[in-house]
């Protein structure tokens, strides 16, 4: 299980600081696919970045009761829209690279997945398209043997289809042990992928429920979040209205 | 096997509830047979693109209903006789037509009207 | 040359990275520092000079003529593998912001068990700087025994 405690998460800049995270409190199980949604600068990315110990927080982050360290990093793994590879290696090497750092290498899932998805293997990185890279650095984040699977926004880029055989090939290749947070702006299409959904709001944890739970009290994602984040739908009418005065 | 091709859910109606809908509408108009199997879990879920978790209730339920049975954990058969599938039918005949008499209630229309557009209706398909 | 003892020089650089250019700067400098430090041969040959003078056409030793020390001599030319010192240091900078050039390698870098982030960035650099300091030495015993063998024993400091 991952425990999330992070109370506090700074950014300094010249004007001072920002609060990327507040009061940020969470557990995490495994098996669960957590969608993790958010305006942009919410924190979402801050968050998975903590987890990873890319950033120093207030506060603690325990994996199955110990800090992230050295020990057990190579349970968690990392899919980011930045990517993470080596764009002058052959997928080939990445291979190569991989089992040698991390016993947990799945060789039977990359052979699947490349195969799947018809990526060349022997192809350096950078040749590849944009959506080619983001399906190739998911496959990594898959392959590492990881127990929780980080994705930040790892489908801008893709096709529909492209995202939809993803999820369905997801859905059906994780083992019960394997845990997924998926940052991503895509809400209608991840709604019946995931169990939970999680909302960040300007570094706050504003909504946390199960998809079933949702389904109980028939609302849909969308709903949840709108009410969430008191979305005001007749917004609009206000600059239509202003606009239409003016003439 | 149990086909899921021609199943797509829709918005609105928690997926889980659709998926037993699309079962006991196989078993009544007889597309889905007794001790057809089902799927796994893991295989529906993936095909669907739909967590497992949803999959898991839409079973579960079943097999509360008896509808399904899971021999060695693993597999899962279709479980209606005869009598079941009559059951099955009946439900669903009086939730359609439920739905039907409610629908036409709210357009305000008399109970004779309502039924002499049935007939019509049923008759020019039959033509 | 030493340099041709490494067959492989990729696995001492960072996955992927293009050392190329810095491997040819590497040989240059160490080429170049060296042939620098064969100033001290000119200082050499002017402080034997000095040690003699033409009488009637033959060269004579003079009396009571002391060579300068071979710290003397050799001073100012110390600095001939400076610049490949700390072209070496600097290597382990640009092995490091590699990482974050184009696609952020360093996320997966981070993420590597020991110390493996570390080791890729310094090992070239590490080697290099042990074999230069190796060549230091060598051309520093080198160079003093040719100052031996060359002064006089009687004007030796």
């Amino acid at each position: 299980m991952l425990e999330i405690n992070i109370s506090r998460k700074i950014y300094y800049n010249k004007s001072g600081g920002t609060e990327a995270l507040k009061q940020v409190y969470l557990q995490v199980k495994p098996g669960e696919i957590i969608g993790l949604f958010g305006e942009n600068g919410a924190g979402k990315t801050t968050l998975l970045k903590s987890i990873l110990g890319f950033e120093h927080y207030d506060g603690q982050i325990l994996l199955d009761g110990e800090k992230i360290g050295k020990s057990n990093i190579a349970r968690l793994s990392f899919a980011t829209c930045e990517h993470s590879f080596f764009s002058n290696l052959t997928p080939e090497a990445h291979k190569e690279f991989y089992q040698m750092h991390f016993k947990t290498f799945r060789e039977k899932r990359f052979e699947a997945l490349m195969k799947f998805f018809e990526l060349p293997t022997k192809k350096t990185l950078k040749n590849y398209s944009v959506g080619q890279k983001n399906q190739f650095e998911v496959i990594m984040a898959l392959c590492q043997g990881a127990d929780y699977i980080l994705m930040d926004e790892p489908f801008a880029g893709n096709d529909i289809f492209n995202r939809t055989d993803f999820y369905k090939v997801l859905l059906g290749i994780l083992e019960p042990t394997e845990t997924i947070i998926l940052s991503t702006h895509l809400i209608e299409e991840v709604e019946h992928f995931i169990s939970r959904a999680i909302l960040l709001n300007h570094g706050k944890l504003v909504g946390d429920i199960s998809i079933m739970e949702l389904e109980e009290q028939e609302k849909n994602l969308i709903n949840y979040m709108k009410e969430t984040y008191n979305y005001n739908p007749f917004h609009v009418k206000e600059i239509l209205d202003a606009l239409s005065e003016k003439e | 096997m149990i086909s899921f091709e021609d199943f797509m859910f829709v918005d609105g109606c928690p997926i889980y509830l659709q998926i037993i809908q699309y079962i006991k509408r196989g078993i009544a108009s007889e597309t889905i047979h007794n001790g057809e199997e089902a799927p796994s879990r893991r295989a529906l879920s993936a095909l669907l693109g739909v967590n497992p978790n949803t999959i898991q209730k839409a079973y579960h339920n079943l097999e509360e209903e008896g509808i399904l049975t899971s021999r060695s954990g693993a597999k899962s058969y279709l479980c209606a006789d005869q009598k079941t599938v009559e059951r099955i039918r009946r439900e669903l005949l009086i939730g359609d037509t439920k739905e039907w008499v409610n629908a036409m209630k709210q357009l305000n229309i008399s109970k004779e009207e309502a039924f002499s557009l049935a007939e019509n209706i049923w008759t020019a398909k039959e033509l | 040359m030493v340099f041709y003892k490494f067959k492989d020089p990729a696995k001492y650089f960072p996955p992927g990275y293009a050392y190329e250019n810095e491997w040819k700067t590497v040989k240059f400098l160490w080429i170049v520092g060296a042939g620098f430090s064969l100033q001290y041969f000119a200082d050499l040959y002017t402080a034997v000079n000095q040690l003699y003078s033409y009488q009637n056409n033959r060269r004579v030793l003079n009396i009571h003529a002391v060579a300068p020390t071979f710290l003397e001599l050799i001073a100012g030319h110390w600095i001939f593998y400076i610049p490949l010192f700390l072209f070496l240091i600097l290597m382990i900078a640009f092995h490091y912001f590699y990482y974050y050039n184009n696609t952020k390698s360093i996320y997966l870098m981070r993420r590597l068990p020991g110390a493996v982030l570390l080791k890729s960035c310094a090992q070239a650099s590490v080697l290099g700087i042990c074999i230069t300091l190796i060549s230091w030495i060598v051309l520093y015993f080198l160079y003093c025994g040719i100052y031996f063998m060359v002064i006089p024993k009687k004007c030796l400091p």
